[in-house]
């Protein structure tokens, strides 16, 4: 089997951390909780960290068995197919919200017109591709680009340092409405249930989980980073900026002089949005060969596809539209796929390790 | 045709390939670029007539040149609403038009009546006007300093968006940009400043603006220029050949002074003009800002009487605390100030040299003080009278003494009126710098 | 008419050689003794051949049979009894076959000649420092120039011949221990299953060898260099060499190995360091600049900086052409350029240069036919192109792909067209190697001697990004 190493899955965690929360998500959690929306995102990516524990804890006691297997043994098939079905539906939404999150960037910044069907040319078939190649030619591809990435992203935070910055208030907003802005912004998280699909092909030591939290901890910091130096440098104007990323390198009268810097912002995130979709999408095709095991990965991409077009049109462009669903309906789903479903997960490996247990004293 | 089929299902990214050259490829092919399908506009201005809007670009107009030299063109359009000026203006450009590279954006003193925001929001969010663009005033029309812009940017290479951008870091107290206004205005002080030029129109060429004009070159560094001190900007208006509407000539001389004015506004409202002196005061609280001269006269030094002396500000160190006095908020800001003499005018006497006076005596001390504190609180007065909070006072008292803060401008009546609640001290520290 | 052996055999197999020109015969008579020769008249030396076989029978006055002929009269040259089967194959290898009616074996002696040039530096890849032989088209001095190189009995040559008709002979050769087994094994099956008419080159054999011959992508490495086999074989890779190509092959190939050059490693290592970054600069210039340059008129204007922008306007206005017709238009006058540059005469060569540089280009700018930006854009994406010079096929039609990506989608396209690229390149994994290490998947031993060069002396090990025996290099 071709599998990955620790450093591979640490770079694809810290991908997944930055592609779809360095656009909008600074600017539209600021219209609640202000610049306390950094404490929102402590608190979200510490239940983002309690889906790694349960991961490691599961690959600890199961290193080489994949979800299905465990989730078979201690279920039976039918359950087991229904529970990695919510992750499929999961994945689905998830590529979905990273593709309208980039859309609606490229549209307002980079094409400034509709280009539907370019994105679509530009997207869809090489991100079938990397899911065609395999997870170890993608996680290649994401090491040979991590470097590209983080000097893009470091870049844009060090040029944010050459204009004028200042701290924000702190502590304004109430804790419900922190809960509440976290509740919103459920869907934008979760994006390491992707290790729970393609567990089995993940090989790590002690060693390794090192390196992976190595990662995990670089990407959370520069996600916090990023939204702390946006709210430092936009305070109130903060909702007027929907690309965080980007927004951080224009604000400058001496910059506007020496020429536009946001290719560098452009270029990452478009690289970016393309390795998670080609990550979530890859999910999509894992959970749907395991649900539907008679079919191969070719009908796994071309459902997604299908299902990909209906919900383009009923979705994208409509931006308003799309944060709509992605915060008052989805966050609902999310709860049982991110939280609900692990924890199932690792109660169910606990019953099963117990059942072993009992075989062998048997 | 099955080999063709066998071929593309073995090589599906070939296929991709291929609809990729049969759908975009021909458009693309036959497209001239952007640069010709788009007009591309260096600065804007925006005026308002009688309620119609009148929105002016300059825009560069490409010619094939060797010496790439920059051709641009004043092109204005008029309606009702600025979307409406905008299609008029695209109408007589015969292009869309490109806003992205505008580096200025200058409104009438007459628009500043009213909360300019809205306007402005719609340039920014619709036709994506950079917020990095310098934001300014004009005292008459927009579209004259435009044009005026242009004539001095062909004659001497002098660009607007250069003057300001000095001014921004020099004289304001804060970048004079989009985004600046934007923050001030989303702001809970709801206050921001922003950079005015001055835009005289003259019959003929007069002199009478000459002494304010040296001033200002002074003080904007660009003295250097080829004209001399005289005429830095000043110019006989042609009219450019584009597809403007209005074509009735301009006679006369016209001028741009540029005196480090600025302009305050409240809520999107401009509220009061404040001068050099203003903002020199408002920036004596800024560790940063230091291009400063001050003046002093009728000083006796020995035996010469009735002495006028220059100092410069060589360093500044300011010092801002806040507190609370009887749940009295007292604002204090110590500030030591590194003097240099560089000039000493005695009065039909010899000139004296400056390196004779290495110390500041107490009555040159006293001196400096009094004529700053004047100032200083002259300049409060205007914050205070417009309720502006420029100097970030709240930002101040909310960061050091929160708690405290919060419950006093929470009684006040009036919160948006706390400046004039608050005692400001300014204690002043003078020592001879180098 | 009555014919003894000697006259059968000759006359059969000159009808067996289709009575060609070259093909000659010789019959000596010692008194009742008759001994024929079988050789080709253009593979052998005819001083060689009287001296070396024709006096010493002549002056031979015992009775020759198989022994005397084998130990006193031919006892200084390299001989061999073969049998009757085998005559075909001497004669092609240019060795004199010699037959009697009076002795039952068939002896074949070499007296091999052909025309052939000294090792001289090729032209492909000159050093400033460093050894400047090149191999040749005989596999024989090829063979001399490794082993001067390598003087080990493990370094290993094994033959084996490929095509039906042209018989040439294909040598693996490697260094026993070094190699991974596997791969020499993989390697030696693959070229005994090629089932070919002939191979001219050492590039016929080549497809054979790759995983995916279909692809653009270059899979296995090739040199002209012995020094530079040498190396490669120190790492453990098996090289492939064929009779008659100057072209060695080695297996298995990265793509780092394109970015090294001789030169680096016989000069400083911060030097060779410096010039590698600058080679995947001109890498990524030459594949991306003209694509890129059209999908930042076509799409992007507003991230060009303002003074950029005015000189592109200023200059493309009043052209005739449309960005991306330019940009073709000028492409394919370079590479019209080099085809014809390549393929003149070198006296001519100056000329083209100076029609194409001076007078198209300038004359063209001059005369408003293209722009300025347009010339300076495609001509740095080609001049670049030869940073690699040896990936510059790939590269020029990756040139083309990203022209139409970037005139096409803009940087989108270019984007995305990179991923696919490197995904695709990802998984490329013949022979259990990653293409794109070092860096994807990151072997950190490996490193050392990636883009940052470090010294010969700090390579301890042997590479790791392909297999081998992992023995220590040095200590």
């Amino acid at each position: 089997m071709k599998s990955i190493s620790a450093r591979q899955t640490g770079i694809i965690l810290f991908l997944t951390i930055l592609a779809n929360k360095i656009l909008l998500l600074p600017s539209i959690m600021y219209e609640k909780t202000k610049a306390d929306s950094l404490f929102v995102m402590m608190l979200l990516f510490a239940f983002e960290l309690f889906i790694l524990w349960i991961f490691f804890s599961l690959k600890n006691k199961y290193p080489n068995s994949s979800l299905k297997e465990l989730l078979q043994k201690s279920v039976g098939g039918k359950i087991a197919k229904a529970l990695i079905f919510v992750f499929l539906i999961f994945f689905l939404f998830k590529t979905m919200l990273t593709y309208s999150v980039i859309y609606v960037y490229l549209k307002d910044l980079v094409y400034q017109d509709e280009f539907g069907l370019l994105a679509i040319i530009c997207f869809i078939p090489v991100v079938n591709h990397g899911v065609v190649c395999g997870l170890r030619a993608m996680s290649r591809s994401f090491e040979l680009f991590f470097y590209l990435v983080l000097t893009g992203v470091v870049f844009c935070l060090v040029i944010a340092f050459f204009t004028n910055i200042s701290i924000p208030y702190f502590f304004l907003s109430n804790p419900k409405d922190i809960f509440n802005t976290c509740f919103t912004h459920f869907f934008s998280f979760g994006d390491y249930l992707i290790l729970f699909i393609f567990m089995d092909k993940i090989k790590f030591d002690n060693q390794g989980k090192k390196t992976i939290l190595k990662f995990v901890g670089l990407g959370i910091t520069i996600v916090l980073a990023i939204f702390l130096i946006f709210y430092c440098k936009y305070h109130d104007t903060a909702f007027m900026h929907n690309n965080a990323i980007a927004d951080l390198l224009v604000f400058s009268v001496q910059f506007n002089a020496i020429g536009r810097l946001d290719i560098i912002a452009m270029v990452t995130i478009m690289a970016l949005g393309l390795f998670q979709m080609e990550i979530f999408q890859y999910a999509f095709c894992e959970s749907f060969v395991m649900v539907f095991p008679k079919l191969s990965l070719k009908y796994a991409i071309a459902v997604f596809d299908i299902l990909f077009f209906i919900v383009y049109f009923v979705l994208i462009g409509k931006y308003e539209f799309m944060i709509m669903v992605t915060t008052n309906y989805l966050p609902y789903f999310s709860i049982l796929s991110n939280y609900i479903l692990p924890s199932i997960i690792f109660a169910l490996s606990y019953k099963h390790k117990k059942e072993l247990k009992h075989e062998k004293s048997v | 045709m099955k080999k063709v089929y066998n071929y593309f299902k073995k090589n599906p990214f070939v296929l991709i390939l291929v609809l990729i050259l049969i759908f975009f490829t021909p458009n693309s092919l036959f497209s001239p670029g952007q640069n010709r399908e788009r007009a591309i506009v260096i600065a804007i201005g925006l005026d308002k007539i009688e309620n119609e809007y009148e929105l002016s670009l300059l825009t560069f107009i490409p010619t094939p040149n060797q010496e790439f030299k920059q051709t641009n063109s004043v092109v204005s359009g008029k309606g009702n609403s600025i979307s409406e000026a905008i299609f008029d203006a695209q109408l007589t450009l015969g292009k869309e038009i490109g806003l992205s590279h505008a580096k200025t954006t200058v409104v009438s003193q007459s628009m500043l009546n009213q909360d300019i925001s809205s306007s402005l929001d719609y340039l920014s969010r619709v036709v994506s006007l950079p917020e990095n663009t310098v934001f300014i005033c004009t005292n008459s029309s927009a579209k004259e300093l435009l044009k005026a812009t242009n004539s001095l940017e062909e004659n001497l290479g002098l660009k607007l968006d250069q003057l300001i951008s000095y001014n921004a870091n020099d004289v304001y107290v804060a970048d004079t940009s989009l985004e600046a206004f934007y923050q001030g205005y989303y702001s809970v002080e709801k206050s921001s400043l922003i950079g005015y030029i001055e835009y005289i129109k003259q019959d003929n060429s007069s002199s009478s603006q000459e002494n304010s004009e040296q001033e200002s070159q002074a003080k904007a560094g660009q003295g250097e220029s080829e004209q001399g001190t005289k005429s830095m900007s000043q110019q006989s208006q042609t009219e450019q050949s584009s597809g403007e509407k209005e074509r009735g000539p301009i006679n006369g001389q016209s001028q741009i002074l540029n005196n480090g004015q600025a302009v305050l506004l409240r809520k999107g409202k401009m509220v009061a003009k404040l001068d050099i002196d203003n903002l020199n005061s408002i920036n004596l609280l800024d560790n940063k800002k230091s291009l400063e001269s001050i003046k002093i006269t009728d000083v006796n030094i020995e035996d010469d009487k009735n002495v006028d002396m220059v100092f410069i500000v060589k360093n500044k160190n300011v010092n801002i605390n806040t507190y609370f006095q009887n749940n009295y908020p007292i604002f204090v800001a110590d500030v030591n100030l590194g003097l240099k003499l560089t000039e000493v005018e005695t009065r039909g006497q010899e000139i004296k040299s400056n390196t004779q006076f290495t110390e500041i005596s107490q009555e040159m001390a006293l001196k400096i003080e009094k004529k700053i504190k004047e100032e200083f609180y002259q300049t409060l007065q205007i914050l205070r009278d417009n309720k502006t909070d420029v100097i970030n006072v709240y930002d101040l008292f909310f960061r050091q003494n929160r708690k405290k803060f919060e419950k006093f401008y929470n009684n006040l009546q009036d919160k948006e009126d706390y400046l004039n609640n608050i005692t400001f001290m300014l204690n002043l520290r003078i020592q001879p710098d180098g | 008419m009555i014919q003894n052996k000697v006259e059968k055999i000759i006359e059969k197999y000159k009808i067996e050689f289709h009575n060609s020109n070259d093909f000659a015969s010789r019959i000596f008579n010692k008194g009742e003794q008759m001994v024929g020769m079988l050789f080709l008249k253009s593979m052998t030396n005819p001083e060689l051949f009287s001296q070396t076989i024709y006096m010493p029978l002549q002056q031979c006055n015992e009775k020759i049979d198989e022994k005397t002929l084998c130990e006193k009269i031919l006892k200084n040259n390299s001989i061999e009894i073969i049998e009757e089967k085998n005559i075909i194959t001497n004669i092609l290898d240019g060795k004199v076959v010699i037959f009697s009616d009076s002795f039952q074996g068939i002896v074949s002696v070499d007296v091999l000649t052909f025309p052939s040039r000294a090792p001289t530096e090729p032209p492909t890849s000159p050093v400033i420092q460093g050894p400047r032989e090149g191999f040749v088209e005989d596999f024989k001095t090829n063979l001399t120039l490794l082993r001067r190189r390598i003087h080990s009995k493990d370094l290993v040559f094994k033959s084996v011949f490929v095509g039906n008709k042209t018989n040439t002979k294909v040598i693996i050769s490697y260094i026993d221990g070094v190699a991974n087994k596997k791969v020499v094994e993989e390697v030696e099956r693959k070229i005994n299953a090629i089932k070919i008419d002939g191979v001219v080159d050492s590039y016929y054999i080549l497809s054979f060898l790759e995983k995916r011959p279909n692809s653009l992508f270059k899979q296995i490495g090739n040199t002209e260099k012995p020094d530079i086999v040498a190396s490669k074989m120190l790492e453990g890779k098996v090289a492939i060499i064929v009779d008659n190509s100057p072209i060695v092959l080695t297996v298995p190939f990265i793509l780092m190995e394109d970015l090294q050059s001789s030169n680096d490693y016989y000069t400083n290592h911060h030097y060779s360091s410096l010039v590698r970054v600058i080679r995947i600069l001109g890498l990524m210039i030459a594949i991306i600049a003209p694509g890129f340059y059209l999908a930042l008129q076509l799409f992007h204007y507003n991230v060009l900086p303002l003074n950029f922008l005015i000189t592109i306007a200023d200059t493309t206005q009043g052209l005739p052409f449309t960005p991306f017709l330019e940009i073709l238009f000028i492409f394919l006058l370079f590479q019209i350029l080099y085809e014809v540059s390549l393929r003149l005469p070198s006296y001519l060569g100056l000329a083209t240069s100076v029609v194409g540089a001076l007078i198209l280009g300038d004359t063209g700018v001059k005369a408003g036919l293209i722009s300025p930006p347009g010339v300076i854009i495609t001509a740095l994406a080609k001049i670049a192109l030869y940073t690699v010079p040896e990936q510059q096929s790939q590269i020029t039609v990756l040139q083309v792909i990203f022209i139409i990506l970037g005139g096409s989608l803009g940087i989108l396209g270019i984007v995305t067209g990179l991923v696919f690229v490197v995904n695709y390149l990802n998984t490329l994994d013949d022979f259990s190697t990653p293409y794109l290490a070092p860096y994807a998947p990151r072997i950190a031993n490996d490193l050392q001697d990636g883009l940052i060069k470090h010294s010969i002396n700090d390579m301890k090990t042997l590479p790791k990004s392909f297999p081998n025996n992992h023995k220590e290099r040095s200590k």
